[in-house]
């Protein structure tokens, strides 16, 4: 399968298409645009690249979820592990800290971990 | 499900992982490297998230370091294949692939090619009021510093042991964060009646007192032989409680002193992160040294199983530099055993890092006594501190369970909840086996371990359903 998808072994017709799709694959997000997204209904913006988790202490969000008695919790551990930076990310539950930011996502924070769906709040 | 093909599967994208991968593609090997994060580096060579050039760290040595690695990975890039944001869930039995998700779907890993570099994790010492939102770990609160560029807080406080709490407080203190106090448990008498071996090692000391010179210019105040009592607030911290710690660091209440913060980072050492050797069955020992429960290996970093070697931090606390060299010799040791190489000339390819290993070693074994963690650690909970953040588990439930005559860390977990959450035990276990143990006199290898199960990590019911 590997080979299969060698650069070397396929056709020139296809070598081309294959090509212009790793240039644009290569070519690195423009560090220095802003998304804008909404955090519990309110539009704030950030810069591509960040996570999550930045760009909520960029807004000085420090309380973040809500565990399973409901008790509130912040950001723990920041690298993936302990699960306390859980948000709703477009009504999916992701860790603030692993997800990085999208134009016009939708980020739901303290909702509690038995919660199953996000009720949207964005305002229009 | 995705089959995978013949490569090399390597778990961890950090230094072990790619210096594996390195290792492999000299000899035309391919590898897959499963990774959680969205680019590689692991969490000490973590780019920055906006990109490096806009960091203001870019010219710091782990940077320099993560440079000359991530030159070689794109060197190599043809034969190196990334699987980012691919959680790894482990196996269902022994005989069976490994299973990775990538949020969407599942995927198949072979389990009798792979190199593990899982890494660690930070120990988590519970106390009152860990559990406020502001306090996070020193390597997460780092880490929004170093990469994010964010301030975590405005006034921070670092406490905890070992030479993070430094470079941390120094990166938090660049980006124009108030560092109001940098808490080390470790007494600077143990530190320096080490000095000669230390010298040994004279890049890493010298980077050390680098940065205690720099907390000196910017009058941020050094505490030694100070730890954590409890931290204060309503909903966010706003206190955090500091107190002499005795020779067993024991707090010595009566002398604490209160820091105003709104945030802080603790950190009590680091646990490997050793959940999927234990579900591939490899063999373990305690090590209290190199952060607990290892994988026991060979001096070519083989497991138990075959065809199943560790590299890094997940084999015993070393630290980046010893990740990569054992990511070689984890890459070498594949090589021989698959007939790519011969012992002689895998022998002949290691003699120089050898070297660089022992003098490591020695470098790091100087530092045990300063900052292994004493049983004191254990007694500055109050009956009432929550110890398993996820499901709200207090020490009293722990108490009453002893009582009742739990004897071993399974036995707590089926009786208490700790360990049931999302984390699956990360963030108490080590804290509860060492409490166990504590209590009821025995030692950690009796007390056991949390027994992981699949999945490892928290994966949506959409995910196994859609095939």
């Amino acid at each position: 399968m590997n080979n299969f998808f060698n650069k070397k072994k396929l056709p020139s017709s296809s070598k081309i298409i294959n090509e212009r799709d790793l240039d644009s694959a290569k070519k690195r997000p423009n560090k220095t645009q802003k998304v804008s997204l909404y955090i519990d209904g309110e539009r704030v913006e950030a810069f591509q690249g960040m996570s999550v988790l930045t760009c909520l202490f960029a807004h000085e969000k420090k309380i973040i979820s809500k565990g399973t008695n409901n008790q509130i919790t912040g950001a723990y551990c920041g690298m993936g592990i302990c699960f306390c930076c859980t948000v709703f990310v477009d009504g999916v539950k992701k860790r603030a800290c692993k997800t990085l930011v999208e134009n016009g996502a939708e980020v739901i924070t303290k909702a509690s971990r038995n919660d199953l769906i996000a009720k949207s709040n964005i305002n229009n | 499900m995705n089959k995978e093909n013949t490569n090399v599967t390597i778990v961890g994208a950090g230094p072990a992982g790619l210096s594996a991968a390195i290792t492999l593609a000299k000899y035309g090997v391919h590898s897959t490297i499963l990774d959680d994060n969205s680019n590689y580096g692991g969490a000490i060579y973590k780019v920055p998230e906006r990109g490096m050039e806009r960091s203001i760290f870019k010219d710091e040595k782990t940077f320099v370091k993560a440079r000359e690695l991530f030159k070689k990975v794109e060197h190599y890039s043809e034969y190196i294949h990334f699987k980012f944001n691919h959680e790894v869930l482990g196996n269902l039995d022994i005989d069976n692939k490994i299973v990775a998700s990538d949020g969407v779907t599942l995927s198949q890993f072979d389990n009798k090619r792979l190199i593990l570099c899982a890494g660690c994790y930070e120990n988590s010492i519970p106390f009152e009021g860990w559990t406020l939102p502001g306090i996070m770990t020193v390597g997460g609160i780092q880490l929004q510093a170093k990469c994010g560029n964010v301030q975590p807080g405005k006034n921070v406080a670092l406490v905890g042991t070992g030479p993070l709490l430094l470079l941390a407080a120094k990166q938090l203190h660049m980006i124009g964060v108030n560092v109001v106090a940098v808490v080390e448990a470790g007494r600077r008498s143990q530190l320096v009646n080490k000095g000669f071996s230390l010298l040994k090692q004279k890049d890493l000391l010298l980077e050390g007192l680098g940065y205690i010179k720099y907390l000196k210019k910017e009058k941020i105040p050094l505490y030694y032989g100070y730890g954590v009592v409890r931290a204060e607030g309503e909903n966010e911290l706003t206190k955090l409680v500091i107190a002499p710690y005795s020779k067993e660091w024991e707090p010595i209440r009566s002398k604490a002193i209160t820091l105003d913060v709104d945030a802080a980072g603790i950190g009590y050492g680091y646990v490997p992160r050793i959940q999927l050797t234990q579900m591939l069955n490899c063999d373990h020992e305690y090590d209290p040294n190199r952060g607990g429960f290892i994988p026991v290996t060979d001096e070519w970093q083989r497991t138990s199983q075959k065809g199943i070697y560790v590299a890094g931090d997940m084999g015993g606390i070393f630290g980046s530099q010893m990740a990569i060299y054992q990511g070689e010799i984890a890459g070498l040791a594949y090589l021989e055993d698959n007939g790519y190489l011969s012992v002689d000339s895998m022998k002949k390819e290691v003699k120089g890092l050898r070297k660089k290993m022992n003098n490591l070693k020695r470098f790091q074994s100087s530092f045990y006594k300063f900052s292994s963690l004493k049983k004191g650690l254990t007694k500055i909970q109050t009956p009432e501190t929550i110890v398993c953040r996820c499901e709200n588990v207090k020490l009293q439930e722990l108490d009453k369970s002893i009582k009742e005559g739990a004897k071993d860390m399974m036995t707590l977990k089926m009786t208490t909840r700790v360990g049931m959450g999302d984390c699956q035990g990360k963030m108490c276990g080590n804290f509860c086996s060492m409490y166990m143990s504590e209590k009821l006199n025995c030692s950690r290898e009796k007390v056991g371990t949390l027994r992981p199960r699949f999945p490892m990590a928290a994966v949506s019911f959409g995910v196994i359903v859609k095939k």
